[in-house]
């Protein structure tokens, strides 16, 4: 009697042919992670993000290979303990999450959103980045075996790795390499291929879907090849003229790209009616957050600008230049400062920041504008500068913001070079002079090469150390120093004056290049407003004002509780606790912590269940002195762990017939166990002497002895049977229990 | 007396007629013993009739053996009041269900009405002739052959009557070695000279108490039920078995497990039995091609409760 019927078994592929697709998938996503590296520098983040996804997946796949339900959500739940492991390991409670580790990964997500929001691509494989593309990436893998699982699985899958093909490209907007495309294009083929012949259909079916499929990808990569002309205009779009501050969030961070650019192209020209060339200043950044600055965000009165803060007695010029833009593609307008009045020949709807009086505009942008701005020259002298004595307002102290932690070199620095000066005015001149006068070198590529391009307080430390970098080094360390001993600062990005020619009516017209993009910084003295510094070593004008004493009255300066605002008291204590060691290991490497950590968690994942299958066995054992049915209960669950084909709906002799099948089965104690349960299941109740538990030891071990090498690693480490009893199956009967005696 | 020797004894009487068809005898040995009765249902010449006579001959008891025809009257079968002449009154002939052992050859062929005698007489183990009810003898048992292929002429068994045989087994070809090993015996003797009675109708009678006796746990009581039940809600199956199928299927495990020697009754006796006794009472739907696979699915996918069932 034959109970199988093929028509009725339920359609399952094969656990190798699983295997095979689910590696398939691996290689693709560690292929589209190397894509990622044009958006995330370094190597670290590889590292982790590989383990943790492969923790993921091999749960996702542990899991599949016991046959469990509920896959998705404990593949998450190890992803998300393997992540807190990873990043915020204080915060848990030996393996249990608690609610601080719930608030530390939420505070690294959202420093990872801020990252993502102000820093241009690449960024630093910072802790927060290597959070969340490690957590991204666990996640995919969770969905492509949720995918994997569907019968038509193929075209999901192809739009997920699309989806994470296109995300680097999107981010830092560079083209993948084209082999990339390709080599996890044939993957995909391949994935495809495997389905469409593993779902049942035949292989003329599977012909014409990969030919398809084949034909796409041809025309896709041909394409650009085909059609020269769409590409070349495509490309025409984005570059000249070159965008300037245009697209980018963070002007900060596209002023060393662009210097960096090896064409040299004419920004604008301008002639202007004061005696001197101009910095033109684009954008005002004030707020410093420790890792980059950024424009002023809160958008409330400054009351720090403009004419009418200066005071009677200092000397002010008024003039106007105008301003011809050539080849700039920028939102905003570069004006000298402090600008006064209204500007004159603008097309376009351009408005005044308050804030750093930069003009800008939400609509339009700075091509072909010709505008004339009439502005002030400031020109107290060095005398009146010395007297001021800024009183610190509420309104001033985000001028005087600095994070929490900073290298203790800054400010030490900061203290050893102002320590002669007395008043702010020297201070701010000290500083200048250290980075101008000092042993400090211009260079556009040697904080590439070092990897310490950008201007948080860390990559100024390592300024100060190496002493070479460009305007953004400067400006930055500047600003932040000055910070540090109590003057308040920001950053002024612009132009540096550039270069003379031509009189046009009597007017000398300067031209500047887009080598002339600059940073400098800006101290705000009460009286005067904001005075430029321009740090850098080698490019514009050093900050001076006339010796000569003009004769001024001190009575205006301020004698207040604010202004004894202890900002040196702060910075000395962000001394004590700013940069100890252990902060700055903190900040390294994830990768050996996740190895460790990953090899750890893989242990424990592989040996749960070999334990709590051990225990169970344990208990059985005990109570099977007493009681027939957990021993008769353990011998099914070996031979389910052993893979060994069985159904609920056989009877007990019928089981034992399967086991009687398998090689080298101990037949006499098998015998001897089912007389056992037999007469306790269906007798009139009479209880056999003795137990059968040797006899189950027995019959246990011949079996795990005769099955396969696989098998019986199958067994210890995916028993199936810790996830239920053997479903009902359709299987042929054992030969010889359709007559037993 | 020794059940199971006696039952080995009766076993092997018939193996040494019929080669290579233990299945078969043991069928007809159990319905026997669990007093139901056999519908042997192959084409001809496969040793249904012998199959039936080895039976017979290995019990000293007495056989009938009736050739179904279309013009055999219900009379034959029950009996006949004939008036006697010297005693002046209506005596009674016995027909010829007045057996122990009632072999009904070709039990289609005959007319409804000849074939609803017998059937009643199969149920009630008495007959009414006249007025008067005569018991049947007691151990009583039909084996009945028909032919399924021979059309013409027959008169099929309705679902009813058919429900009445505890079994249908089919006898099947022999395998080669088999059949060879019989045209060499057959040649040289009679296979039935040398069958003897290896018990008696008492020994008999003995047996099917004991077979009575044995016990069905609550268990394997569940297990039926649910094999039974789950015919009835079949989405293949037209008409499901019936509580007669589920009471029979019971008699004969408990008799089959007499037959190995057993007190109690195995899930794997009745997994054995439910192909010779569930069949031939169930109606597939159309387009199914087979009963015996609608009913193997169903023994395949109902489990068998491990520890005693109450009722709840």
């Amino acid at each position: 009697m034959l109970r199988a019927d093929p028509s009725t078994r339920p359609p399952s592929g094969s656990a190798r042919q699983t295997w095979f697709d689910h590696g398939v998938i691996a290689l693709a996503l560690v292929l589209l992670l190397s894509g990622f590296g044009t958006i995330v520098a370094g190597r670290d983040w590889w590292v982790t993000t590989i383990l943790v996804s492969l923790m993921t997946g091999l749960t996702c796949a542990v899991l599949r290979g016991l046959g469990a339900r509920f896959v998705a959500p404990v593949a998450i739940v190890v992803e998300l303990v393997a992540i807190a492991w990873i990043f915020v390991p204080e915060t848990l409670l030996a393996v249990v999450p608690t609610p601080q580790t719930v608030t530390a990964l939420a505070d690294l997500v959202a420093a990872a959103q801020e990252i993502i929001v102000e820093e241009q691509a690449p960024v630093g494989a910072a802790r927060p980045i290597v959070l969340v593309v490690a957590a991204s990436f666990g996640l995919i893998v969770v969905v492509a075996d949720v995918m994997l699982q569907r019968r038509r699985a193929a075209p999901l899958i192809g739009a997920l790795l699309l989806a994470v093909f296109a995300t680097p490209a999107l981010i830092a907007g560079e083209t993948p390499p084209v082999w990339l495309f390709l080599s996890v294009a044939a993957l995909w083929l391949v994935l495809l291929r495997s389905r469409t012949t593993t779902v049942g259909a035949s292989r003329r079916g599977a012909g014409p879907a990969l030919a398809l499929g084949a034909g796409a990808l041809a025309a896709a990569v041909a394409f650009p090849v085909v059609a020269p002309d769409v590409s070349a205009v495509a490309a025409s779009w984005g570059k000249p003229p070159a965008t300037v501050f245009g697209r980018g969030i963070n002007p900060m961070l596209e002023l060393g790209q662009n210097l960096r650019r090896n064409s040299t192209t004419t920004a604008l020209t301008y002639r202007t009616s004061f005696d001197e060339a101009q910095y033109l200043k684009v954008a005002t950044l004030r707020d410093f957050t420790g890792r980059t600055w950024r424009p002023t965000e809160t958008v409330r009165n400054d009351l720090f600008e403009g004419e009418m803060l200066i005071k009677d007695g200092i000397e002010v010029d008024e003039g106007t230049t105008t301003i011809n833009i050539d080849n700039l593609r920028s939102s905003f307008l570069p004006v000298p400062y402090p600008a006064t009045g209204t500007v004159t020949g603008l097309d376009g709807a351009f408005s005044f920041r308050r804030a750093g009086m930069t003009l800008s505009s939400r609509s339009d942008d700075s091509r072909g504008e010709t505008y004339t701005v009439p502005s002030l020259d400031v020109k107290p002298t060095a005398e009146q500068m010395r007297d001021i004595r800024t009183r610190i307002g509420p309104a001033l102290e985000s001028y005087l913001e600095l994070p929490e932690r900073m290298p203790a070199i800054i400010e030490r620095t900061a203290r050893e070079v102002t320590a002669d000066a007395d008043n702010d005015y020297d201070r701010a001149l000290a500083l200048q002079n250290f980075f101008r006068n000092g042993d400090f070198r211009y260079s556009e590529t040697a904080p590439v090469a070092g990897d310490y391009d950008g201007n948080g307080v860390d990559v100024i430390a390592e300024f100060l150390q190496e002493k070479a970098g460009y305007c953004v080094h400067f400006s930055s360390a500047m600003a932040v120093m000055a910070r540090s001993v109590g003057i308040p600062a920001r950053i002024a990005v612009g132009y540096a004056p550039g270069s003379a020619g031509a009189l046009e009516d009597g007017e000398t017209v300067y031209t500047n290049t887009s080598d002339d993009l600059h940073a400098w910084t800006e101290i705000y003295f009460q009286g005067v407003g904001w005075v430029r510094f321009d740090p850098t070593t080698s490019i514009g004008d050093a900050t001076a004002f006339v010796e000569p004493v003009v004769d001024t009255p001190d009575a205006e300066t301020p004698d207040t509780p604010e202004s004894q605002a202890p900002a040196p008291q702060q910075g000395a204590d962000r001394l004590d606790d700013a940069a100890t060691p252990q902060a700055q290991a903190d900040e390294t490497s994830t990768a050996p912590r996740s190895a460790i950590v990953t090899l750890a968690a893989l242990a424990v994942v592989g040996a749960v269940p070999w334990a709590l299958r051990s225990l169970r066995r344990r208990w059985r054992l005990a109570r099977g002195r007493a009681d027939v049915e957990p021993l008769w209960r353990e011998l099914e669950d070996v031979a389910r762990d052993l893979r060994i084909p069985a159904s609920a709906a056989d009877t007990p002799r019928g089981f034992a017939g399967r086991l009687a099948q398998q090689p080298g089965v101990d037949q006499a104690s098998l015998d001897a166990l089912l007389r056992r349960v037999e007469q306790v299941r269906f007798s009139r109740g009479e209880q056999p002497d003795g137990d059968g538990v040797g006899d189950l030891v027995a019959v246990t071990s011949s079996l795990r002895a005769g099955a396969s090498g696989r098998r019986r690693l199958l067994a210890t480490f995916l028993p199936q049977s810790l996830t239920g009893r053997t479903p009902v199956r359709l299987l042929p009967d054992p030969v010889g229990t359709s007559s037993p005696a | 007396m020794e059940f199971e020797t006696v039952a080995r004894a009766i076993l092997g009487n018939i193996e040494r007629v019929i080669d290579g068809k233990p299945e078969a005898a043991e069928a007809a040995l159990v319905v026997f013993l669990a007093e139901g009765h056999l519908l042997i249902e192959d084409v001809p010449g496969v040793g249904k009739t012998v199959l039936a006579k080895a039976l017979a001959r290995s019990v000293s008891c007495s056989v009938r053996r009736i050739q179904f025809t279309p013009d055999l009257l219900p009379s034959d079968i029950t009996g006949v009041s004939v008036y006697n002449q010297s005693d002046r009154e209506f005596e009674f002939k016995p027909g010829a269900v007045f057996a122990n052992i009632v072999i009904g050859d070709e039990i289609n062929r005959a007319s409804p009405k000849t074939q609803s005698a017998l059937l009643e007489a199969m149920e009630e183990r008495q007959v009414t002739v006249d007025g008067t009810t005569y018991s049947l003898a007691t151990p009583f048992t039909v084996v009945a052959t028909q032919n399924p292929f021979e059309m013409e002429g027959t008169y099929a068994l309705p679902e009813a009557q058919r429900d009445r045989f505890m079994a249908r087994i089919s006898m099947g070809y022999p395998d080669a070695s088999a059949e060879l090993a019989m045209v060499q015996q057959r040649d040289s003797y009679n296979p039935f000279d040398g069958l003897s009675a290896v018990a008696t109708i008492d020994d008999i009678a003995e047996m099917i108490a004991v077979a009575r006796a044995i016990h069905v746990s609550s268990a394997v009581e569940r297990y039926v039920v649910d094999i039974v039940q789950a015919t009835r809600t079949d989405a293949e199956l037209r008409l499901g078995a019936s509580p007669r199928a589920t009471l029979q299927l019971i008699r004969a495990a408990k008799a089959r497990a007499a037959v190995h020697g057993r007190d109690f009754v195995l899930p794997d006796d009745v997994d054995a039995l439910v192909q010779v006794v569930l069949p031939h009472r169930l109606i597939a739907m159309r387009g199914v091609s087979s009963v015996e696979d609608v009913v193997a699915r169903i023994v395949a996918e109902t489990p068998v409760p491990a520890g005693a069932v109450h009722q709840s």
